[in-house]
Order: structure tokens, then C-alpha cells, then sequence
């Protein structure tokens, strides 16, 4: 086992620098001057030039980059003398838009997307697998046809649609949140009343579509399974159906769902770009397209698209981890 | 399989081919008939749409005078419907809802055509040649995908989309809408074509092995054959499933893009676009965002259950 962890670790390792090097690389050929965004209307070549330099993008790429794993470790210093800028490590970068380092935008931003992001999973983990499991109880009865129904409007709904029709024809219709305060961030273990009512809705949004696929899954997998061996053993020799379901069926069957639903709460981690941008949710996915779609904003760019890729890679290796510890033989073939 | 037909028995049984099983499957499943029929209408209303506009007498460049009240909200009740203007009319500008709409829908069902239509070609393609040769391009192009899987795609293409268009449009290739157009269609078809490979590759690699093919490959078949003349036939069920599952994705696709302010943009319209827009006059008019949002809703759904009525006809064991 530890020679296994060791191997993964080391792969992940490795990727996640070769995705951190190729999201530098990407963004450094694009036809856009980060520098030049930065002073709006007051630009002039000057400005642009000592900027540029305050930025670090007057050196190579490699460089850059070589800088910024440095800042990941030590923290960095941006420009010189008294207009001098520290950002203590772990420093991201700087974002000259906001005047402020991207560790602490991101900071700010991520406690947000983790409670969208844990909300969410447990709403749509407990609705999807329990809706899926009686689906394939009761195969081709009511319940099944209405999970079907379900899974139907679930997958046919994107997002924005989704989110748009559940803020504005139920949550501001019937004054369920104030429009004013809508996406305002509150800490749960400040009032966790407010915080649950600024939630809800997007825990909702998001769930519906996720909930679907797993129902999908579940009842696939609860039916996949039910027809083994070793679960007509289990009934031949007199276990009655709910421990067979328990102890047999549903330990096969939702092991496939771990990995899937590792992925999925890591891949909401790196920002729920659509949901929080209808909501007004102030977390990393609004700061991102935000970074974009206003000023293209790099520093902040670059380290949400690592961020979010990190969260995925991290992830994988939990449940591959998981995975290993649960069935010996992952451990051997690999 | 010749069937042994008793003396006692003298009822004929008829020879049927997989394809012959498969259409008498799905004929026998009525909603899939019904979305299948969806389907078709709502292609070739939208493949029709300069046709039908005139019909109407309306286009979808045209601003309607008079129809628009001090406050530029449409006159009449549900945004104006009538029978000159079947949807309504646009608030603020005042165009014709309807033929807004029908144009949108011929840009949806281009961009999730030609991007399930590539991003399934470059699988299939990829997806047998690793599947089939294996070795260290199997292994490389293995890792690529999963490292593409890695990334954050929904963020890259609205991050990259705007600088690449930009580049797109110097180069010359193509300009405004077009390019915006072509940048998306790139972008979906990178990041789309690794899971119908993963697939297709699992399919190879177990079809490779059966008695058939090495019996091919006994009698001296080059790969070449082998692939075109044992492997495909076999593969061309699954590429269908997938096609039929993942048209309605990319329309989808398509319209959260637009509604995000990547790929197409005004004047043109889709009905992410119509949707953003929309928004802004949901009070007021309700009707301009309910409508587009009933007809897209129900364009993805009959795709999705056009798909599931496939699947079930070309592979009954799947989603069971």
C-alpha cells in the first residue's frame, strides 16, 4: 500500500505542475497585453511599460512562471521602493485591477463556493441515490416511472434555465430572499439562518441537475447488481431483502458512485460559474468570470484556472486512495 | 443463424438483421416515435426558417413600429402575441420574437451538430487506432486525456474565447459572428471528444480479441481492412447511441455560452442570447422569457428522449 501511495503521489505531483505549466504557457501566447489593461483610460506607453515590469511580465515566460512557484513557497514582492507590494506566501499573484493579492480574493471567495459546493452534494447525493435505489426497487411501478420522470427534467434543464426560472418566478415572486441582499456572503457560524436562506435556492439549482444523473446511475447500478450471484446466494440461504439490500446489494453498487461524486464536489470546488453568477454568489466561480469579462484580469485568471484544476487532480487521487484501501486488487493491477 | 424450422410448426421464420431487430425495437417504443417526430419538426422548421419567416411575413431584422408602448414594452397581452407577431415582440428594440427564435435555432442545431459530429469523428478515429495498436501512443494519449479531463473546460473556453476570436479575426479566417462561431465549436469539440474515445477504445480493445477477428487477421486481412470491414460495423451502434445522447448536451452547450456572452452575439440571435436579455424584463414581460425557455426546454427534451429510445433499440441491455 505504501508503495502505491508513493506512486500516486508523485503522478499527481507531476501533473499537477505539467497543467500549472501549460495554463502559464496557454495564457502567455494569447494575443492579449495584460498590462495594457491595467490602467483603463489614463494608459500611456510609460504606464504600460512600468507596469508591465511591476507585473513581472517583461521576462520570459519561463520565468514567470519559475516566479511564481517561488511566491507559491515564500510569498513575492511586486514593483520596488515605496509603491512596493508584498504578498505573503502562499502569493498567487497580484491583481492590479483590484489592488489587492489574488491569495486574498481568493480567500474571500472560496468559503463561499465551499458552502454552495457542500450544500449542494448532500442535497443531491441523498435525493439522487435514495430516489435511484427505490426506482430500482420498485422497477417499472409508479415510483420508477416517477424517478424517470425526475431524471427526464433533471438532464433536460441546463443551468441557467434552471436558475433563472427557481430566482425569479419562486424566490423574488414570492419574497423568499431580498433582492438587495441577495448573494450577500454570511458566515454560517455567525447567523446560519441567513446564511441557509442565501443558499437554498442555488443548493436547489445545482442539485436538480446532479441529482438526476446520480438517480440515473443508482437505479442502473442497484439493478446491475441485484442480479448477481451472490445476491441470489444471500436470498437462498435466508437473509431477509432489507440486510441483502444493505449488506450486499447497495456496498457493490454505490462503490462506482464515490468516484463519480469525489469528481463532480471537486469539479463545483473550482466555481460554480453559472449558479453563482445568477445568484450573486460572490465565490470562485464569479470571481473568475469576472477576471474575464471585465479586465481581463490574468494573475486572478491564472490562479482559479490552477486552482480548480488542482481541486480535481487532488481529488482523483483521494478516490483512486479510497479505492485502493476498499479493494486490494486496484492495488496490484495498477 | 439458420433457425430449424419444425415440420409441425410450418409458421415461417424469418431471417432478421441487427438492424431490422433494432428498428422493430424502437418502433414499438411510442414516446420514442413521439420525440423522434419532435425531433424532426423542430429540425426542419429550423433548417426552414427563411421560408417560414416569409410565410409570416416577418424576418428577424425588421423593427416593428407601433408595436412598442412609451415605456418600450410590447403592446398587448403576453408580450405582444398576435397574429402578425405569433411569439410577441422584443421589448426595448422591438424585432419579432418568432423569427428571432427560429433563426437562433438554426445557429444552436449548426454549432451541436458540428461539434458532436466532429468531437465523435476525432474519438472514433483516436478511440480504434489506440484500442487496436495499443503500445506507447495508446499510453500518451491515454495520459493526454486524462490531463484534459483535469482542466476547468467550462471556464478555459470563456477565458480563452475572447483573445482567440480576436486572433481568429486578425488571421483573417473569419470574422464577427463566424469566428465566434468557429472559436466555440473548437473549444467544445476539445474538450468533448476524450469520453466518446475512452469509450470507443474499451470497445476495440475487447473486440480485437474475439475468435472473428483473429480469424481475419489468420486469413492475412491487413489492419486496415480488419478496422473497416470487422471493427466499424461493430462500433457504428455505439457511435449512434452516443450522437443521439449528446446532440441534446450541446445544445444546451451552445445556449449556456451565449447566455454567458461567448459565441454569438447580437445582432444575431440564440436563444442564450434572447434568455440574457430577457431577464432584464422579467416583471414586465414575462412572457419574452418563458417562451423561448418552454421551446429550448423542449427541444433538449425530445433530443433526450429521441436518445434514450436509440439506446434502448440498439443496445437493450444499457440503462436497464
Amino acid at each position: 500500500m505504501l508503495k502505491y501511495l508513493a506512486r500516486r503521489l508523485s503522478a499527481t505531483f507531476l501533473v499537477i505542475t505539467l497543467v500549472s505549466m501549460s495554463v502559464f504557457g496557454i495564457f502567455a501566447v494569447l494575443p492579449m497585453d495584460p498590462a495594457a489593461l491595467t490602467c483603463g483610460k489614463a494608459c500611456s506607453a510609460p504606464v504600460i511599460e512600468a507596469n508591465r515590469h511591476r507585473l513581472g511580465l517583461d521576462v520570459p515566460v519561463q520565468v514567470q512562471y519559475g516566479r511564481f512557484v517561488k511566491g507559491l513557497f515564500v510569498g513575492r514582492d511586486f514593483g520596488e521602493g515605496a509603491a512596493a507590494f508584498h504578498c505573503p506566501a502562499p502569493a498567487f499573484g497580484y491583481s492590479f485591477n483590484r489592488h489587492e493579492c489574488v491569495t486574498t480574493l481568493v480567500a474571500e471567495a472560496f468559503p463561499v463556493t465551499l458552502s454552495l459546493a457542500v450544500g449542494a452534494f448532500v442535497l443531491w447525493l441523498s435525493v439522487g441515490v435514495s430516489l435511484g435505489i427505490l426506482a430500482a426497487r420498485k422497477k417499472n411501478e409508479w415510483q420508477d416511472r416517477a424517478a424517470t420522470a425526475f431524471v427526464l427534467i433533471g438532464t433536460s434543464l441546463p443551468t441557467f434555465i434552471s436558475g433563472i426560472l427557481i430566482l425569479l418566478f419562486v424566490a423574488l415572486k414570492f419574497n423568499l430572499i431580498n433582492p438587495i441582499e441577495m448573494g450577500r456572503w454570511v458566515s454560517p457560524l455567525e447567523d446560519p439562518v441567513a446564511w441557509f436562506r442565501t443558499f437554498i435556492f442555488p443548493w436547489i439549482v445545482l442539485a436538480l441537475l446532479y441529482a438526476a444523473t446520480y438517480t440515473r446511475f443508482t437505479r442502473s447500478n442497484v439493478i446491475e447488481t441485484s442480479t448477481e450471484d451472490y445476491i441470489r446466494t444471500a436470498r437462498a440461504k435466508g437473509l431477509n431483502e432489507r440486510d441483502i439490500l444493505r449488506k450486499h446489494t447497495l456496498r457493490a453498487a454505490l462503490a462506482p458512485i464515490i468516484t463519480l461524486a469525489g469528481l463532480d464536489f471537486a469539479g463545483l470546488l473550482g466555481g460554480a460559474i453559472i449558479t453563482e453568477g445568477i445568484f450573486n454568489l460572490p465565490g470562485l466561480g464569479r470571481l473568475s468570470i469576472r477576471a474575464v469579462l471585465r479586465d481581463y484580469d490574468l494573475p486572478t485568471i491564472l490562479a482559479t484556472t490552477i486552482l480548480a484544476a488542482v481541486f480535481v487532480i487532488v481529488a482523483n487521487l483521494l478516490v483512486d486512495i479510497l479505492y485502493a484501501y476498499i479493494d486490494p486488487r486496484v492495488r496490484v493491477a495498477s | 443463424m439458420t433457425a430449424v424450422v419444425l415440420e409441425e410448426e410450418s409458421q415461417e421464420i424469418v431471417q432478421r438483421t441487427p438492424k431490422q431487430i433494432a428498428w422493430g425495437r424502437f418502433k414499438r417504443n411510442k414516446v420514442g416515435i413521439y420525440a423522434g417526430c419532435a425531433t424532426i419538426f423542430f429540425l426542419s422548421v429550423s433548417a426552414l426558417a427563411p421560408v417560414i419567416t416569409r410565410l409570416f411575413g416577418v424576418d428577424n431584422h425588421s423593427i416593428y413600429d407601433g408595436t412598442l408602448n412609451e415605456f418600450a414594452m410590447p403592446i398587448g397581452a403576453m408580450g405582444g402575441i398576435s397574429w402578425a407577431h405569433p411569439l410577441g415582440v422584443e421589448p426595448g428594440v422591438g424585432r419579432d420574437v418568432f423569427a428571432l427564435l427560429l433563426y437562433g435555432s438554426q445557429l444552436s442545431f449548426l454549432v451541436a451538430i458540428i461539434s458532436t459530429v466532429a468531437a465523435i469523428g476525432i474519438g472514433m478515429l483516436i478511440g480504434i487506432a489506440t484500442g487496436y495498436f495499443k503500445g506507447k501512443v495508446d499510453a500518451s494519449v491515454g495520459r493526454f486525456s486524462d490531463f484534459l479531463l483535469s482542466f476547468p473546460g467550462t471556464f478555459m473556453i470563456i477565458a480563452l474565447s475572447l483573445p482567440l476570436v480576436q486572433r481568429v479575426e486578425a488571421a483573417g479566417i473569419a470574422h464577427e459572428n463566424a469566428a465566434r462561431i468557429l472559436v466555440l465549436v473548437i473549444f467544445l469539440v476539445f474538450f468533448g471528444w476524450t469520453g466518446f474515445y475512452r469509450l470507443i477504445r474499451s470497445q476495440t480493445m475487447s473486440l480485437r480479441e474475439r475468435d472473428f477477428v483473429m480469424a481475419a487477421q489468420a486469413m492475412g486481412a491487413s489492419s486496415w481492412r480488419i478496422i473497416v470491414k470487422e471493427l466499424l460495423p461493430n462500433l457504428w451502434p455505439t457511435a449512434i447511441v452516443f450522437i443521439s445522447l449528446s446532440l441534446p448536451g450541446y445544445i444546451a452547450a451552445e445556449a449556456t455560452f451565449s447566455f454567458l456572452g461567448v459565441g454569438v452575439q447580437a445582432p444575431a440571435s440564440t436563444f442564450g442570447l434572447v434568455l440574457s436579455d430577457a431577464i432584464a424584463y422579467w416583471r414586465e414581460d414575462p412572457a419574452y422569457l418563458l417562451i423561448p425557455c418552454t421551446i429550448l426546454i423542449a427541444i433538449v427534451l425530445a433530443l433526450n428522449l429521441l436518445g434514450d429510445a436509440v439506446r434502448d433499440a440498439l443496445d437493450p441491455k444499457a440503462g436497464r
